[in-house]
């Protein structure tokens, strides 16, 4: 009997359980259908920013990078996270204006960013190539973090306040009684030998759990857990690639994004360059495999931008589900029915980031059920009442 | 003693070697620079050969210990030989031909990789470092400036000293791709060929044979290729994905769409896990048997371990110069900055060689990666104790339209069983061509 | 001098740390790789993959049944060659 079972032990789930733990809440088990860092916590490019278009992102990162930088003495466990900034290109004259509207949002909410002419790029990336970059704003506050330590650190955290944490267990359905969830049906997997497919393998029988709550934390997986009690979620599941170079000593300060084509690169701690780009069109549903096609655009879109690095050598490359909504906010909080399911999911491939914070509202609201004026904003039912959100820094 | 180029003394007369060596006899003498030092070259070996034989045992530093690295593998399977090359950094000079004016650099060192000061960083932690914890414990400002020195010290290479241009790709269309030339690459390809099929066949050496060419013992008459496929040497296979394969051709990109894939890639050499395994000095029996075939002894005094075919080849060719102990395991390679010895077990008896060379023909893994990028499924073995894509009998694999053939799905068999094998998966891959089915 | 048993010469991992990483908890392969960095750097695990497999099996009594997803490329590409890649309607 478990008083909350978390779906999905990536950053969103773990951060979320460690939280609720914390708070006091015994009995909280977390699953996830893989190993730790197996979803999208696992392949993301660790970037970690405030520079958002909506207030509310704004300072909810703002809260997420002050967690991010006590984490390692907090957590124990050294996550890496350098603030080297985020340096946002505009190649047009509207996406420079953007920038614009953008940067004094966020210095009203207490941001240092700022515009930087093509002499301050050059000073802040020497070997940028600056032409047909029309402006960038660039916050010297937002970083990146090392990803997987991130979510072992708030695993370990969680498992020391007594959260149970069971890997190859996915949901293959549940058990529901006048309109409440009273068990999860998890079977024990492994992986399949097809990696790139979306199955796991069954290892085993599978059993009920019996719960109060449940949370689905479930990324690009989300909809399909949500479906098995018959909650439609409108989010998509988006291919995202990603690659890493050789190692280097370091040259790149901070995080390079261009909205115009997706473009973003930024240097590990362990000297790769690590960087995506938008490719469309992606398959369908969830897929994870690569493909040359992403290698050839990012490769030109990075070239582009720092033309030195043609010579430079790709050393691997992966690929991970963005969990996309049809408004560009993510879905969070209690659904009407079941009463007794809380969602966190369509984070966009910003949930990595946010989950510091978000850990901690998901566990207030999932224990004491009250709903605050963001949940409310962020809720599913917003698409039926066409009450969207808007948020236009979204990369790739 | 150091490594050195081979004397006329050093080998039997009329030995398969000796004969191969004159007939190289003829190639250029170049220069090539290492870190500031003139360093003679055979023109076209592999810059980490010239190297060795001018007694650069260490070319480079690990990344986080700084310990010295050094050829190890010769066939651009692992860091050891990474240098920068004319302003280019990290260039596998294994993999890298040499030629006159050539400028190599060591990386990641200070002043160079044969005395790196960072080295203490290995001695500062002699278990281990264990990054994840490293002064988490300790205030949040003493964190932070050892995670700004730890970014100092990353990394191993600088940028590239100019912006590099490259040719124009090009896009093939093929039937059959196969990926090997080695004994059952080059079946392989014959049999589709001869089938009337569009081959092509790329291997990453500069000619056919496979693993042969590093054989001394070899004659070198390795089966030829039928006129009809199309051959590409020093074309690397680096990628393939669901209906195209990446072809890395004299610095060129080439794209091939082929309608079967066959991968005779075969199998990969280690030296095995054991402690000081990555000392310079340490070389699997191929890299040790490869530097032979250019004429250059990786070693005065060499302890040899194991009975694979290149251990007895080596053997065989050096006769009293090697100790060989062919059944032994190796304990431990003794050392700090080279190889001075090592501890080797056989049967319950324990005892220490000397040695500058230490030569292992270990265990060996299959080079299953491309198989496996191709989508076949790929499993343990438990009795080749490694990574084996699935196949049938005639080398189809979980993947339609990808085949595997010879050691890479065999492991350790026979030049006869190889070519026997390459045909019958020839045979099989052009009945799915013909549409004969699977 | 150090004796350290390299399990992964590329990124500087010893079987040590491989132990380690099972005594926390990591226990299949694809956790000890993330959590060790091993078959991370510049070789992608030609050397170090079946090296660790085979002390996985040896320590917990079963071998992996997969390796850690071989990612494209084998041998590292140039960004400048994969830029110059692609068909007509990629320009």
């Amino acid at each position: 009997m478990a008083r909350v079972v978390v779906i999905g032990a990536g950053i969103m789930g773990l951060a979320t359980a460690y939280n609720l733990a914390k708070r006091g809440v015994r009995d909280v088990l977390v699953v996830d259908r893989t190993y730790l860092c197996g979803g999208a916590s696992g392949r993301n490019g660790g970037g970690v920013r405030a520079q958002f278009s909506s207030e509310t992102n704004i300072r909810l990162m703002r809260e997420s990078i002050a967690i991010c930088r006590d984490f390692a003495t907090e957590m124990k466990i050294n996550v890496w996270f350098r603030q080297g900034g985020y340096l946002f290109l505009a190649r047009s004259a509207e996406r420079a204006r953007a920038l614009e509207e953008n940067v004094a949002l966020q210095n009203r909410c207490g941001l240092p960013t700022r515009m930087v002419d093509a002499a301050e790029m050059r000073k802040i990336v020497p070997e940028l190539a600056t032409e047909g970059v029309r402006a960038a704003s660039f916050n010297p506050g937002d970083g990146v973090v090392f990803p997987w330590p991130f979510v072992w650190g708030y695993a370990r955290a969680a498992e020391d306040l007594g959260v149970t944490i069971r890997p190859f267990t996915e949901v293959v359905g549940f058990e529901t009684s006048n309109g409440r969830i009273t068990g999860v049906r998890l079977r024990p997997t492994r992986l399949s030998p097809l990696d790139a497919s979306d199955e796991v393998l069954p290892a085993g029988d599978a059993t009920t759990e019996a719960c109060d709550e449940v949370v689905i934390c479930a990324g690009a997986w989300s909809p399909k857990v949500a479906a098995l009690l018959g909650v439609a979620l409108p989010n998509k599941p988006h291919r995202h690639e990603i690659c890493a170079t050789e190692p280097l000593k370091p040259w790149l300060g901070p995080l390079v994004a261009d909205l115009t084509d997706g473009l973003y690169f930024s240097q590990s701690m362990r000297g790769e360059i690590v960087g995506g780009v938008a490719v469309d069109p992606v398959p369908e549903g969830i897929n994870q495999q690569s493909s040359r096609r992403f290698l050839t655009t990012y490769s030109r879109a990075l070239v582009g931008a720092v033309p030195v690095l043609a010579g430079v050598r790709v050393l691997r490359q992966w690929a991970g589900c963005y969990d996309l909504t049809p408004d560009g906010g993510p879905i969070v909080g209690r659904v009407a029915d079941p009463t007794n399911l809380t969602l966190a999911c369509g984070f966009m491939g910003h949930g990595f980031m946010m989950a510091p914070v978000m850990g901690r509202l998901l566990a207030e609201h999932v224990d004491t059920g009250e709903t605050s004026e963001l949940f409310a904003r962020w809720s599913l039912d917003r698409f039926a009442r066409g009450d969207l959100v808007h948020e236009n820094m979204i990369i790739g | 003693m150091a490594p050195r180029r081979i004397l006329p003394t050093d080998l039997p007369p009329g030995s398969p070697l000796a004969r191969r060596l004159a007939a190289l006899g003829s190639s250029g003498r170049v220069t090539v620079e290492h870190d500031g030092a003139p360093v003679a070259a055979v023109e076209g070996e592999p810059l980490a050969v010239s190297l060795l034989a001018a007694g650069q045992l260490t070319l480079a530093r690990s990344v986080k210990y700084h310990r010295p690295r050094g050829a190890m593998c010769l066939r651009g399977d692992c860091d050891g030989c990474l240098v920068r090359v004319d302003g280019v950094p990290n260039v596998m000079s294994c993999q890298t031909p040499a030629r006159a004016g050539m400028v190599a650099q060591s990386q990641n060192a200070f002043p160079t990789a044969g005395i790196d000061v960072l080295r203490v960083t290995d001695w500062f932690f002699p278990r281990h470092l264990d990054h994840h914890h490293l002064l988490v414990k300790f205030g949040g400002a003493l964190n932070r400036t050892m995670q700004v020195f730890a970014r100092r010290m990353a990394g191993l290479g600088t940028l590239p000293d100019a912006i590099a241009t490259f040719p124009r790709s090009e896009i093939l269309d093929v039937d059959a791709l196969v990926v090997g030339a080695g004994t059952s690459g080059v079946a392989c390809a014959n049999a589709l060929a001869r089938g009337g099929a569009r081959v092509m066949l790329v291997d990453e050496r500069e000619g056919p044979g496979g693993m042969r060419r590093d054989d001394p013992l070899d004659d070198g008459a390795y089966p030829g290729c039928d006129p009809a496929v199309m051959v590409r040497y020093g074309s690397g296979a680096v990628a393939t994905y669901d209906d195209e394969t990446l072809v890395i051709h004299e610095g060129r990109g080439v794209t091939v769409r082929a309608r079967v894939r066959v991968f005779a890639t075969g199998a990969r050499e280690s030296v095995g896990v054991f402690p000081q395994s990555d000392v310079p000095g340490v070389f699997t029996a191929r890299a040790f048997a490869l530097a032979l075939c250019h004429g250059v002894l990786a070693g005065e005094r060499v302890a040899l371990v194991g009975d694979g075919l290149f251990a007895r080849s080596i053997a065989a060719t050096l006769g009293e110069r090697v100790t060989h102990s062919p059944g032994a395991a190796v304990v431990e390679a003794l050392g700090g900055r080279a190889v001075k010895g090592a501890t080797l077990r056989e049967g319950g008896r324990e005892w220490t060689v000397k040695c500058d060379a230490l030569v292992v023909d270990g265990e060996l893994g299959a080079a299953y990666e491309l198989a496996g990028q191709a989508g076949a499924s790929v499993l343990w073995s438990d009795g080749r104790q490694c990574f084996v894509p699935e196949s049938d009998a005639e080398g189809a694999t979980s993947r339609e339209g990808v085949y595997v053939a010879g050691s890479l799905r065999w492991g350790r068999i026979d030049h006869d069983a190889r070519a026997r094998d390459g045909a019958a998966v020839g045979a099989r891959a052009l009945r799915d061509l013909r549409g004969e089915g699977r | 001098m150090t004796a350290k048993a390299m399990l992964c010469r590329c990124e500087d991992v010893t079987l040590d740390e491989v132990m380690e990483a099972l005594e926390a908890g990591h226990q299949d392969i694809e956790s000890v790789k993330r959590y060790t960095g091993f078959g991370t750097g510049w070789c992608q695990g030609k050397q170090c993959v079946v090296a660790c497999a085979r002390v996985l099996a040896k320590a917990t009594g079963k071998a992996p049944q997969l390796p850690i997803t071989p990612r494209p490329p084998l041998h590292p590409v140039a960004l400048g060659v994969l830029a110059s890649l692609g068909d007509s309607e990629e320009g």
